[in-house]
């Protein structure tokens, strides 16, 4: 794709990310229930996926409405109780499909982005 | 810095987060609130040094309050921000109002209409037909057929009908019945660009959905 600008394609990975980071959401949750802050954490620390934590709400509110993830309150051993987050099982499937989708679809970009490179 | 001076950068960016949710149903704004409440509380239980600087970096980090709502705001809408979607609905408004009621401005305002019908890409071709040519002036010809000096409905042609010799009252009734024809036109000529107004807005829905 010749006539693609820098812009464009910056427009398109961001379209990529927004796809991807919902099931990166799930993902967190996959090996159980996690609070916010947390979940912030962790997404922020992973290069490239959020330019801001606090952008994990919206999506976490997002994946509620969906029924893909729910909360529940825990008390806490220091300070007031926390809202947690968990997967649902229709939220487990979900990601359980993008899994496979996914690698899928990175495994035929990378075989292609490579076999062009090498010529 | 004391504890208060903190609160106070703390609360600012809440309220700017409020405001920034105000698009939002209640209930969700409600929720991020109380979750970006949250975090700010577990960020600031995990500080060291309670300063000024370190919550200004915390708040950093979060994001603005203009991203996070704009994030919220692209919940169903996967391609471009918040503020563009915005901004397209609202000329989305602007134009079929003015194809309804911009020939009321000096007629020029449909004129505007037409081209803002014609240059955005909310609407498909045929649509833009349909804008176009049901009715040109929009609501302007019939009103002011209805009420204007040009040959209205109610007025005129009672006048001509008047029979050389009768009471004007009576020639005035008896002129009612051409009329009716007059009438109906008149109800067609408000009624379709009211259906065609509502037939653009909704297909621009449609559209959006799935773009």
């Amino acid at each position: 794709m010749l006539y693609m600008v820098p812009g464009s394609t910056s427009k398109q990975l961001s379209q990529m990310r927004r796809g991807a980071i919902e099931y990166c959401v799930l993902a967190l949750l996959s090996s159980g229930e996690q609070y916010g802050f947390e979940m912030a954490k962790a997404l922020a620390e992973a290069d490239g996926l959020v330019t801001s934590e606090g952008t994990l709400y919206p999506l976490l509110s997002r994946l509620r409405e969906e029924g893909l993830v729910k909360t529940t309150w825990r008390e806490s051993s220091q300070g007031p109780p926390r809202r947690y987050y968990r997967l649902t099982s229709d939220g487990r499937v979900a990601l359980e499909a993008f899994v496979v989708q996914w690698t899928r679809f990175r495994d035929s970009v990378d075989g292609l982005l490579k076999t062009g490179r090498t010529k | 810095m004391t504890d208060m001076d903190i609160d106070v950068i703390v609360e600012d960016y809440l309220e700017r987060l409020d405001t920034a949710l105000a698009q939002l149903e209640p209930h969700r704004r409600r929720e991020l609130l109380e979750e970006v409440t949250e975090h700010i509380t577990e960020a600031r239980a995990e500080l060291r040094d309670q300063t000024s600087s370190s919550i200004l970096t915390l708040l950093e980090n979060l994001g603005s309050p203009e991203e996070i709502a704009a994030a919220a705001g692209t919940v169903s809408m996967p391609v471009g921000p918040t503020s563009s979607a915005v901004r397209s609905g609202s000329r989305k408004s602007i134009t079929i109002a003015l194809l309804l009621l911009g020939g009321f401005v000096f007629v020029v305002g449909w004129f505007v209409g037409v081209f803002m019908l014609w240059t955005s890409d909310l609407w498909r071709i045929r649509d833009k037909v349909l804008g176009t040519l049901l009715i040109p002036g929009g609501l302007l010809f019939p009103i002011w057929y209805a009420v204007g000096p040009g040959g209205s409905v109610f007025g005129s042609s009672c006048v001509q009908n008047i029979p050389a010799g009768g009471t004007p009252a009576k020639g005035c009734a008896s002129s009612i019945p051409p009329s009716w024809g007059g009438i109906g036109l008149l109800v067609i000529a408000v009624i379709v660009p009211v259906i065609v107004a509502i037939h653009l807005k909704r297909t621009y829905q449609t559209g959006e959905a799935t773009s």
